[in-house]
């Protein structure tokens, strides 16, 4: 990947700096950085983890994730034992809770922390290269948790579906059609069956599946 | 702490429960097998064979795959929602494999969760059970014959060899042979096999050619001939004695191909094909006995269940069960010939109702009557009424119960000459009561089983004259045909029995394959039509212009659809050892068997209505 040299020098900067006395979750994102997969093969054939968020804004400074869905793909194969689905506790809307619509009241209810999820994502990652459809927002939310819990920026290997569609298809026609690069639309282009969207597990399976085409007609 | 929600797999659930056995589970272990799958992508042309893939279940999310046998022989194409568990294919026939013929998403249920749902589920084991034997059965049928063809030969060869060596003479050998009653010997120097002695050998070779007998039998026998294995089948061995005109095979043992372990007749063929219905049939005649015939009779339900997983269609099943009864009662009324003396005037036996139309299942009681010359006299009655008791005790015997509605040549009312029958129809047609009515629906489908088919073919022709254009008689059969309309309420959901022993279920036959029936006769009356087969009315009905194409192939469809559940519900109830019956819950059926019973029950309203509209204008239903 083009970002590898300077994830590994950034990720020498940053063990240094890191202090897990006074960030204690920075030693799980430490351990992920331990155990990274090789990237010889450019990250297709090691372990993924494909992760989806659902956000209360497209933008990490307004909102925050409200819900989280990830789960394996090794081998060629989607391991839905391993598909988790966190509901995050708003912090925004705590003290706020009368204007929070019925549905977050819920979410609270039953939510965890976005601390916990950060802490259970990344030991879901360890030994993983993370893979998101269209990533950089998600790594925007993400990055934003790993800063506030562990100190530190994530640096984790990813892989971008969203990056890997549009330059499949760039290599055929020079124009993009407007839309031809939503998770639906890449599904559709490959006959995969139509999800329902906007629930974050659903969303990082659907993803997966797709990781999984790509990987088979790059493979092809 | 909290868990993870695996609920969420809502989009592996509803896909599940989609797919058969899967939308049998509840909820709760709908989840737990969806956390247990993986979802794998495999491009079109991928093999899944025996020892590139992982062990476990197989489900097609979306694409399609083809499962083959050795020869690259097509067993079964899979589509969306469909599975295969190729280790369990091979593990009872080698060299199945799956192929891909479209790009294809599919769920993996790892082998050891897989077995683990099935010992814990005895109706998904069963279905796995029995989805594998049909597909091994299908495998094995290379010609689309019988199942039986598969059959290996080793399980029917005959180990007890008689054997003599290459120096005894023809004579000696000739002795043994009748001595054991056996019509081959195999000469054996030693341990190895080096020739065959055949019945025909020493009539061809020895007595017309006038060898000496008392030479070596060596001198005369077939040298060296060829065999087969203990794992060969039924098929490869009647393939043998066709292309070779040999009657006789040596069989070897499958790991050293030079010891001999028995020997294959082409009449241990015969009898491992007797399953066949023609066999059936012909066994029947060659019965003396009412005790034989009920010997016989009895098998019918496992055949039938054997018959059904081997994915007859119901019209072929019934067609067989009906050639069955058929030739039960011409065998009875032949033996009753035999004690009576010849019947003293012509006569025809009749099979009314489903025997009459080709249509029956298991558990059909008897409907029939005979028909005689008129030269009937007085004094020829005796002969008749007894020779209807013996056929109808004698049925009865073998299964088929005495009508509860009378309808039995017993009966003098059933048991008439021509123009006494030809009276009877002019007055239940002039005067339709109820119960005219009813008699008429079962009369009307009449078929000549024994004797002379002309009278029968009189009497239909009279009874066609006065139904057609008769509006009065067809106003009242209509009648009868809007009188039970299908168990289908608002919404589209099924009317079930309130209470009794048939609490929530229906009964197929009198709520839905009656109505079609009934529909196809009234037609096929006005319309002066002569079949009485329910397939073959409706197809006379299109010729005729009666019935758009459309219309006659929905009802088609929807009697072999009602007919294929009420079949697969005999067959279950004979393998759980259950009455026969022909009732059934449809909470009980898989959700496209509901859908297809629906469906049919749709397309049955739809054809009421339009009897109503053309035999009951203006009177309502």
């Amino acid at each position: 990947m083009m970002n590898d040299w300077y994830q590994k020098s950034a990720r020498m900067y940053y063990s240094k700096v890191a202090d897990p006395e006074k960030n204690a979750d920075a030693q799980y994102l430490l351990d992920c950085w331990k155990s990274l997969p090789s990237s010889k093969a450019g990250y297709t054939r090691c372990p993924a983890l494909v992760v989806d968020f659902e956000t209360s804004s497209l933008d990490c400074e307004k909102g925050e994730i409200i819900s989280a869905g990830w789960v394996t793909a090794e081998n060629g194969a989607v391991k839905l034992a391993t598909a988790e689905h966190w509901l995050i506790a708003s912090e925004m809307s705590v003290g706020d809770s009368a204007t929070v619509h019925k549905i977050r009241d819920c979410e609270l209810e039953n939510g965890i922390s976005d601390r916990e999820m950060l802490k259970q994502l990344l030991i879901a990652a360890k030994g993983k290269v993370l893979v998101f459809h269209n990533a950089q927002m998600d790594l925007a939310f993400l990055n934003k948790l790993c800063l506030k819990y562990c100190g530190i920026p994530l640096l984790l290997p990813y892989r971008d579906t969203f990056r890997t569609e549009r330059e499949n298809m760039l290599k055929m026609s020079e124009v993009l059609p407007q839309n031809s690069l939503t998770l639906a639309a890449c599904r559709k282009r490959h006959k995969l069956p139509n999800y329902p969207g906007h629930n974050a597990l659903v969303d990082a399976i659907a993803t997966a599946e797709l990781f999984l085409v790509q990987h088979y007609r790059t493979a092809a | 702490m909290n868990t993870p929600h695996k609920e969420e797999l809502q989009i592996v659930l509803d896909f599940l429960k989609t797919c058969l056995p899967f939308d049998e589970l509840d909820e709760s272990e709908l989840v737990t097998v969806a956390g247990q799958l993986e979802i794998q992508y495999h491009r079109k042309g991928a093999v899944f064979k025996q020892n590139n893939c992982d062990p476990g279940l197989r489900i097609l999310r979306t694409g399609a795959a083809e499962l083959k046998d050795a020869d690259g022989e097509l067993i079964e194409r899979l589509e969306e929602g469909e599975s295969f568990n190729l280790q369990g294919l091979l593990s009872e026939r080698a060299g199945i494999s799956a192929v891909l013929i479209e790009d294809t998403l599919l769920y993996f249920f790892p082998e050891e969760q897989y077995q683990a749902l099935r010992s814990n589920q005895r109706h998904i084991d069963r279905y796995f059970h029995s989805q594998r034997g049909r597909r091994i059965r299908r495998a094995a049928m290379s010609l689309n014959t019988s199942a039986d063809l598969g059959r290996k030969i080793g399980s029917l060869m005959s180990t007890s060899v008689l054997s003599v060596a290459p120096y005894d003479s023809i004579q000696h050998t000739a002795a043994v042979m009748s001595e054991r009653r056996v019509s081959c010997a195999l000469v054996m120097d030693g341990e190895k096999l080096v020739g065959i002695i055949t019945d025909r050998d020493l009539r061809s070779r020895v007595t017309a050619a006038g060898f000496d007998v008392s030479k070596a039998i060596a001198d005369v026998m077939t040298q060296n001939p060829a065999g087969l294995t203990v794992n060969d089948d039924v098929f490869d061995a009647t393939l043998f004695m066709t292309y070779r005109g040999f009657h006789h095979i040596p069989v070897f043992s499958d790991s050293d191909q030079t010891q001999l372990v028995g020997i294959v007749t082409g009449s241990d063929l015969m009898l491992a094909r007797q399953n066949e219905p023609v066999y059936l049939v012909n066994h029947i005649r060659r019965q003396n006995s009412i005790e034989g015939l009920k010997v016989i009779c009895s098998q019918l339900p496992q055949l039938t269940q054997q018959w059904v997983q081997a994915e007859a269609q119901p019209a072929q099943v019934s067609r067989i069960l009906t050639a069955v009864s058929d030739a039960v009662a011409i065998r009875l009324i032949d033996m009753a010939i035999e004690e009576l003396g010849p019947a003293p005037v012509p006569f025809c036996w009749l099979g009314f109702g489903s025997q009459g139309r080709a249509e029956q299942l298991l558990g059909a009681d008897q409907d029939n009557g005979l028909l005689i010359s008129d030269d009937l006299q007085e004094e020829h009655k005796p002969w008749f009424e007894a020779l209807a008791h013996r056929v109808c005790d004698g049925l009865d015997a073998c299964g088929y119960e005495y009508c509860h509605g009378k309808v039995m040549a017993t009966t003098d009312e059933w048991r008439q000459s021509l123009s006494g029958w030809c009276r009877t129809v002019d007055r239940w047609t002039n005067a339709p009561s109820t119960d005219a009515v009813m008699r008429v629906s079962i009369f009307f489908d009449l078929r000549a089983v024994y004797g002379d088919h002309t009278l029968a073919n009189q009497l239909q022709a009279h009874m066609l004259k006065k139904a057609r254009g008769n509006s009065i008689f067809l106003a009242a059969l209509a009648a009868n045909v809007l009188d039970t309309p299908p168990p289908l309420g608002i919404f589209r959901r099924f009317v079930v029995e309130r209470n009794g022993d048939h609490r929530d279920e229906l009964n197929l036959k009198k709520q839905a394959i009656s109505s079609i029936v009934d529909i196809a006769r009234i037609h096929a009356l006005s319309n002066g039509i002569k079949a009485v087969n329910t397939h073959a009315r409706l197809d006379e009905l299109v010729k005729v212009k009666a019935l758009t194409i459309g219309d006659s192939r929905n009802l088609q469809d929807a009697w072999s659809v009602i007919m294929q559940i009420r079949l697969h519900q005999q067959a279950h109830q004979i393998e759980v050892d259950e009455p026969v019956s022909n009732y059934v819950n449809p909470a009980k059926l898989s959700k496209l068997n509901r859908q297809q019973l629906r469906d049919a029950f749709s397309v049955v309203a739809d054809a009421q209505s339009g009897v109503a509209q053309k035999y009951r204008p203006g009177m309502g239903r």
